[in-house]
């Protein structure tokens, strides 16, 4: 049985990270939405439940933590992999994203491109073998 | 305050002997529509206990105190520290005792015996003024520390984005996602990705300082064992050595060497000295860490035998933005702010962090770290 590629959502409001991020996991193969605040991330996961989540957490309209409280991850969502993708190195925001089902968090300026399709594949294979793939 | 209302000035007279209390007393009630209440206290252990509380408004203390003196009592407690005007009451011509009442923070002082009603109410007002400006100074130093480290802080986040921007575009060029470029190019762009890795490092180290300056690191201490918490550390860092073809050698005295500590805080210390070896050492060099402990302490030693540093220099080599010059600083491009950090961490810890090293030979550096909390 093949593996299933994971659909990827990046919610970056920076628009030059966003296009960036857009580009890297294309390019890789992914399928891939992307947001600039946690509003319009909501609206995309009406329609496409993606696999993996790349949120930041400092966005204008709805910030990340917004979209962890209203999207539910732990409750409505539990297969989605959500990684915190921040540069603000907040403690206290980082704990409440998890504490709220974020599932990793990564500080944005440590990881290159390569880093970031590693942490794709990576939880997609956490996936697959959960999945018995 | 002891049971005055808000517009009353509780003073309380420390002093020993009952007859100057009285004249003081009597001096006291000689002033015009007096918003002071005077109590009195004769004994020094007692008056500690006061000031610990503090109980009153304006402490005057006199020099003779028993076997004790209104200095010690100065001393302890520490008046530049408090809101509170400490006054000492000496005798006539003690001019030394004078200046050392001033020098541990006297807010005055008064020559027993020789001071009127009016001068007693000018002096304690006078120094109640001087104690609220002082107080106002202070809250505005407070609020500009703050506004400092809060504009540090925004000022490398919001430096992050885009240095983050750079590094994913010019990664992009260089892993290949757009395409082939050339071996002139790549090299080219692997400097411009370099500069921006560092100019990012800057970053993080300035953050990092900010925020122990500003006393925001709060370590979350757990019972650790650092001999994984090292092994783990040389495996994450192994293709760094391989690259710098440096061998690693890990020795510990005991199977277990715990510690209360903050674990991920204490890695990024032996991490730190570690990539110092590495940047410090020519190709090729070994770099040795030890560990060992007694049941007190955990001692750790990160061993290398490279440029090393000049004795002059070792004095300052945990100041803030100290650069050593030697041999490899050029190339390595260093923040002058991870010792620093470090030791700030090690102190934090309660720990101590040394320095040995001798030009062209090597550095040791050795970290005590007390085992319980």
């Amino acid at each position: 049985m093949a593996k299933i590629q994971p659909t990827v959502l990046v919610v970056e409001d920076d628009l030059a990270l966003n296009d960036a991020y857009k580009t890297i996991l294309t390019t890789a193969g992914y399928s891939t939405h992307v947001a600039f605040n946690g509003e319009e991330a909501l609206e995309i996961t009406k329609s496409t439940e993606p696999d993996i989540i790349f949120l930041d957490l400092r966005m204008p309209i709805m910030d990340g933590i917004a979209f962890l409280k209203a999207y539910e991850p732990k409750r409505k969502h539990p297969h989605v992999k959500i990684v915190v993708f921040s540069n603000y190195d907040m403690q206290r925001e980082v704990d409440e994203a998890y504490q709220l089902g974020a599932e990793r968090y990564v500080l944005k300026a440590w990881a290159s491109p390569k880093e970031l399709i590693k942490i794709v594949q990576d939880l997609s294979d956490q996936s697959n073998r959960a999945v018995g793939l | 305050m002891q049971n005055t209302s808000s517009n009353q000035i509780s003073v309380l007279l420390v002093d020993d002997d009952e007859e100057d209390y009285i004249i003081i007393e009597r001096t006291f009630r000689q002033i015009p529509e007096s918003a002071f209440v005077l109590e009195w206290c004769s004994s020094f252990d007692q008056a500690k206990q006061h000031i610990i509380s503090h109980d009153y408004d304006i402490y005057l203390l006199d020099y003779q105190l028993g076997e004790h003196t209104g200095l010690e009592l100065l001393q302890f407690a520490e008046p530049q520290k408090r809101a509170e005007p400490f006054i000492l009451l000496t005798g006539a011509g003690d001019r030394e005792i004078e200046k050392r009442s001033m020098k541990l923070a006297a807010a005055d002082y008064l020559v027993k015996g020789t001071f009127t009603a009016d001068l007693l109410s000018r002096t304690l007002y006078y120094s109640l003024g001087r104690k609220q400006i002082e107080e106002q100074r202070l809250n505005h130093l407070i609020e500009l520390n703050r506004t400092k480290d809060e504009f540090i802080s925004l000022a490398s986040h919001q430096l992050r984005t885009p240095a983050t921007g750079v590094k994913q575009y010019v990664g992009m060029v260089l892993e290949g996602f757009v395409g082939n470029i050339s071996e002139a190019q790549r090299s080219v762009l692997t400097k411009a990705y370099e500069s921006n890795e560092r100019q990012l490092r800057i970053v993080s180290d300035l953050l990092k300082v900010a925020q122990v300056d500003a006393g925001k690191v709060k370590l979350q201490k757990t019972k650790s064992d650092i001999v994984p918490l090292v092994i783990d550390i040389i495996k994450e860092q192994q293709q760094t050595y391989l690259d710098r073809q440096q061998k690693v050698t890990f020795t510990h005295t005991d199977d277990y060497l715990i510690a209360t500590i903050d674990k991920e805080k204490i890695r990024m210390v032996i991490e730190n000295l570690l990539d110092n070896a590495s940047k410090y050492s020519d190709i090729g060099k070994a770099i040795k860490i030890a560990i060992s402990g007694d049941s007190d302490t955990v001692v750790i030693e990160v061993i290398d035998s490279g440029v090393g540093i000049g004795t002059d220099d070792q004095g300052k080599l945990f100041e803030k933005f100290s650069r050593i010059h030697n041999p490899l600083s050029t190339l390595v491009g260093g923040t002058g702010l991870g010792l620093y950090w470090v030791k700030k961490i090690i102190d934090l810890h309660k720990g101590s962090i040394t320095v040995v090293s001798e030009e062209k030979m090597g550095t040791t550096f050795t970290i005590h770290l007390p085992r319980s909390d």
